[in-house]
């Protein structure tokens, strides 16, 4: 599971990396103009090289990996001046998310858009989308960019709760194949004890030792009842039988 | 006077009270000895090659290493020790697994001892 976990992890960090030296690399060249791109990417860098630190708990590293995909998303929509198209650099931060198979890293990008789109359409609307395409309709544009943006993402959001499904399935099948294992073995335990413990009293009985004998058959009785009575402990067991006793059984 | 040469035997079985039966019975027989108690599978193999045993009775489940394991080291090792397994499953559970592994006879727990020792015999 874990292992499963690191795959997926180090496939966002793969992309985060690649897009925080592209941004980065960017964003010295074009400082004079947008002075945005360098401050994004540093923070990028930041929650990159947070992600990857194995001291940090996965799931911490799972949310700054989130973190650092929006940040880049956002990084890209400055990029580009605010052109239309950069902006569902956010609908590919949130199908790579997916791969944590997650719901909260998907709403924490959410959120993050949410937030995003609502301080710059207040506060610095040109920054963020490009007056020739956009005209005035700035808080209409964002209201789009973030639904289309869901809407592409969905995809990888189904295909993402499908696969957790499954997974929860194989999950839960191991486990009642590992229990009907443990109740197997249980079974021939009690079953060889039983034996074992009878055939001594018989032996006992052959050797003329019917001291060993009685001895043999309290032991087993008593470590059978107990074995038993510790397997059904806190269970509610049905005391109707199919068959009777099988003494009862043979006066029939 | 010419001594009669004993059939030595391992007795390898996890109940530690039904090897001392087993023992005691078996030793009654003049013509038998039990060399060795061992009360798991490791040692049973052990044994089995140190002392060139005639015989090793061996039961199936056994810790460290069980009686299939056993049989199947010892056929491996070229041992001519006849292995006789006396388990506590019936021929249908476990039988037939071991005589291809290489037993020479698959008793059911419970089989009077004398009627073992008369197989014993008729094997060694």
């Amino acid at each position: 599971m874990l292992r499963t976990w690191a795959l997926r992890h180090n496939a966002v960090l793969t992309f985060l990396i690649t897009a925080v030296v592209f941004t980065s690399v960017i964003g010295v060249r074009r400082y004079s103009t947008s002075p945005n791109i360098l401050t994004i990417a540093t923070c990028a860098a930041l929650y990159a090289a947070l992600a990857t630190s194995l001291k940090v708990a996965p799931i911490l590293r799972q949310v700054l990996a989130t973190l650092g995909l929006a940040t880049v998303a956002a990084g890209m929509v400055f990029l580009s001046d605010g052109m239309l198209v950069s902006h569902l650099a956010f609908a590919l931060a949130l199908s790579l998310v997916t791969l944590y198979q997650e719901l909260y890293t998907y709403l924490i990008l959410v959120l993050y858009m949410l937030v995003f789109y609502t301080l710059f359409a207040y506060l610095h609307p040109l920054t963020i989308f490009n007056a020739s395409e956009v005209g005035n309709n700035t808080l209409f544009w964002s209201i789009i960019v973030m639904l289309l943006s869901i809407i592409f993402s969905l995809p990888a959001l189904i295909s993402a709760y499908f696969s957790t499904n499954s997974l929860r399935s194989e999950s839960n099948l191991q486990s009642a194949l590992a229990e009907a294992a443990l109740r197997e073995r249980q079974a021939v335990e009690i079953h060889d004890n039983v034996v074992q413990g009878l055939v001594v009293a018989l032996y006992s009985l052959e050797a003329g030792d019917s001291e060993s004998a009685k001895d043999s058959i309290n032991t087993t009785l008593s470590s059978a009842k107990h074995i038993v009575d510790g397997l059904l402990q806190g269970g509610a067991v049905n005391t109707l039988r199919d068959t009777p006793a099988s003494g009862d059984d043979a006066k029939n | 006077m010419v001594m009669m040469q004993k059939t030595r035997i391992i007795l390898a079985d996890d109940s530690l009270d039904l090897l001392k039966v087993l023992k005691k019975i078996i030793q009654e027989d003049p013509e038998l000895e039990v060399i060795k108690l061992c009360h798991n599978g490791l040692d049973a193999y052990d044994s089995t090659l140190e002392l060139n045993a005639d015989v090793l009775i061996l039961d199936i489940s056994m810790p460290v290493i069980d009686g299939f394991e056993v049989i199947k080291l010892l056929r491996e090792k070229g041992s001519l020790t006849k292995i006789i397994v006396l388990s506590g499953h019936s021929f249908d559970f476990y039988g037939q697994k071991a005589l291809d592994l290489g037993a020479n006879l698959y008793i059911e727990k419970g089989i009077s001892v004398k009627s073992i020792i008369k197989d014993i015999k008729e094997l060694s």
